[in-house]
């Protein structure tokens, strides 16, 4: 229970002061898929730090490697999935070759994950309440009652009516959205520092979604936890983030905070993915689009992975591995690009046709 | 909840009107008059005609069926011809026997099934995975009666282990019951552990990949209990379900398992009784399994009930 008391709870719902503490440190990491006899290089070099109170949204299409790079922060890696290099560290800890059960202690305790599907990331065959109080009383020495007032209470900053009828409900009495509240209040029962959110919004309705981002927005607050929101949405981004990290083909190809990268996007894929996003006062016939597509992972081009698509492109960039360099006049901005500062103002479309 | 085994119910009627049915119309079909059969050396024929009066002979065939029907819902199933005793009270006899052979068997078959499946699951594309399989396969191909003819070569005959055949209540001596039972019963359990080994690595292997066994991994629970709560407990219900039907056919009886190692269960009942064209006994028989294995249905839709919480919604 010690840890829960310290929980600070803002009662203006304001943000808490974001303090420098690193919660997340992730560095270079690398990791292939084994098949057959050669591994599938499905990350490279990927890295990105979080501060606690902060959300970093990690964006890209799919496939890009964005919930590989959480589930191997989870350590819920298929069996095929082997790490080539890098770090990654949970409060100064290293958690790669971290043994099994240490792993454990660690998942639901002091990191958290909410996953896409909350139809399926319930188990049918027990109630809500047996799955919370389990979560619960994993990481705390709680007698089953207290460990069920607590769930009660999670429930309830979850926002769930008639919290206590719910723990006797099984998941299919719930709806789409009931459910991924459930998830998140089971999430953040233990009180993580990092809390990873897999796509939390792609399987719910529109209207269902907003309420689900405000959730996780306010607990956030209520907690200071960390997030790491992983989606495919520049509106969940624009909507949640305070940074963003910008994923291509297992490669973080640009970073900055969401302001800086709606406003002065530069790498020409993170340009290409703002100019696809519908406007409501432009009256376009076609959406723009990136012409091509992501090249699978055994034919990778040797330099910058979006080369293939770029209309920029030339020979370096299909050669040389463009590194995360800053941009010119800010600390937190950066982009893997060699044709970086892309001066040209210009509709993606003008420039490719 | 009641609802549904109400409906339950009066889905089984119509099948178990159809099986009375079919068991009626087995002295229908047969050759000879049973009048004369029931008379025996008698030739008068106003005894036969006594006969006829007394067993309904003479009335149209729909009335003999209500007869027949009414008597059997009473527990009447008539009268053995060979040794006159009341068909109801042999099945009465036998049911014990062939009940714990089931009841040895079908543990013999949980344990082996359920554990063999569980390990080549969790451990597919191994060595153990591999075994398991290839012990299932056998399981389920050898026949029953070569098993069991060569465990007794084995067992009883060259080593002496085991009596080769025979029946001891297990009221008189537990021990022994134990060990004229056991042979069977791994004849019978082996065959059915293979099925339910194969049903229950197929259905642990698709909960395994299921999101909630993710999201049980992630709230940091041990693989222990992420499989065998979380996944376990949902790839169970197809073959809990499997178990009760298999379980209804065991009780049916084990006929060439039973002849082989002359237990005095169903099986030898029925066999007994063909070859004797003792006809009132086939046809007890016949319409007490029918009966049984309807309910094992019964039981099996509501052990499936009752193990998905989404069907009690």
């Amino acid at each position: 229970m010690s840890r829960l008391a310290t929980i600070p709870v803002s009662e203006t719902g304001a943000k808490a002061s974001p303090d420098q503490h690193c919660v997340l440190r992730v560095d270079d990491l690398s990791l292939g898929f084994r098949a057959d006899t050669e591994v599938l290089s499905i990350l490279d070099g990927v890295s990105f730090e979080l501060n606690a109170g902060r959300t970093l949204c990690l964006v890209g299409e799919s496939g890009c490697g964005k919930s590989v790079t959480s589930l191997s922060i989870m350590g819920l890696l298929a069996d095929n999935a082997e790490i080539l290099g890098g770090s990654i560290r949970l409060d100064g800890r290293e958690l790669l070759g971290l043994e099994r059960r240490s792993l454990e202690r660690l998942r639901g305790d002091a990191m958290a994950m909410v996953f896409q599907e909350p139809m399926t990331s319930l188990n049918p065959a027990f109630t809500i309440g047996d799955q919370m109080i389990e979560a619960i009383r994993c990481h705390r020495d709680l007698n089953a009652d207290k460990a069920r007032q607590h769930a009660v209470e999670m429930l309830i900053r979850a926002r769930i009516p008639a919290a206590e009828e719910r723990l006797n409900e099984y998941p299919h009495q719930l709806s789409g959205g009931m459910r991924q509240r459930v998830m998140i209040a089971m999430a953040l029962a233990n009180d993580p520092q990092l809390l990873i959110a897999d796509e939390p919004t792609t399987a719910l309705d529109v209207t269902i979604q907003a309420q689900i981002l405000e959730l996780i927005r306010r607990l956030q607050c209520d907690t200071g936890t960390a997030v790491l929101m992983i989606t495919h949405d520049l509106g969940v981004v624009a909507e949640t983030g305070d940074d963003v990290a910008v994923m291509y083909a297992g490669r973080i190809i640009e970073k900055a905070s969401v302001v800086e990268l709606f406003d002065d996007p530069q790498h020409p894929y993170t340009i290409g993915l703002l100019s696809s996003i519908p406007r409501l006062d432009g009256n376009l016939e076609r959406l723009p689009v990136i012409p091509g597509a992501v090249p699978t992972p055994n034919e990778m081009p040797s330099g910058c992975r979006f080369s293939t698509r770029c209309p920029f492109a030339d020979e370096r960039c299909l050669e040389q591995v463009p590194p995360l360099g800053e941009v010119a006049g800010s600390e937190t901005h950066a982009v893997a690009c060699w044709k970086a500062p892309l001066e040209h103002q210009l509709a993606y479309q003008e420039v490719g046709a | 909840m009641l609802g549904f085994i109400v409906r339950r119910l009066l889905i089984a009627l119509p099948t178990l009107f159809l099986i009375t049915l079919m068991v009626f119309s087995l002295q229908l079909l047969l050759p000879g008059d049973p009048a004369l059969a029931l008379a025996g050396e008698e030739r008068d024929p106003a005894v036969i005609e006594a006969i006829r009066e007394q067993y309904h002979l003479n009335d149209p065939i729909p009335v003999q069926y209500a007869h027949w029907l009414i008597a059997a819902l009473h527990g009447d199933l008539g009268i053995s011809l060979r040794n006159r005793e009341p068909v109801t009270s042999l099945i009465v006899d036998k049911l014990p026997v062939t009940l714990e052979l089931a009841i040895l068997a079908m543990l013999i078959a949980l344990v082996i099934g359920i554990a063999a499946g569980l390990v080549s699951a969790i451990k597919k594309g191994s060595r153990w995975d591999f075994g398991a399989n290839v012990v299932a396969l056998s399981g389920i191909s050898v026949p029953n009666f070569w098993l069991g003819i060569m465990l007794i070569l084995l067992i009883s005959v060259r080593w002496g282990w085991l009596p080769a055949s025979g029946y001891t209540s297990p009221l008189d001596s537990l021990a022994q019951n134990l060990e004229m039972m056991i042979m069977p019963a791994v004849v019978l359990g082996t065959a059915i552990a293979g099925v339910m080994m194969r049903h229950t690595r197929s259905a642990m292997i698709s909960a395994i990949h299921a999101d909630y066994v993710r999201t049980a991994r992630a709230k940091g629970l041990s693989e222990r209990v992420v499989m065998l709560k979380h996944a376990l407990r949902n790839a169970l219900v197809p073959v809990v379900t499997m178990g009760t039907l298999q379980f209804g056919e065991l009780l049916s009886g084990a006929v060439l398992t039973e002849q082989v190692f002359t237990i005095p269960g169903f099986g030898k009942l029925i066999v007994d009784a063909v070859f004797n064209r003792d006809y009132a006994v086939v046809q007890g028989v016949v319409l007490f399994t029918g009966t049984v294995y309807i309910l094992m249905n019964l039981l099996a839709d509501l052990l499936y009930y009752l193990l998905n919480p989404r069907l009690r919604a």
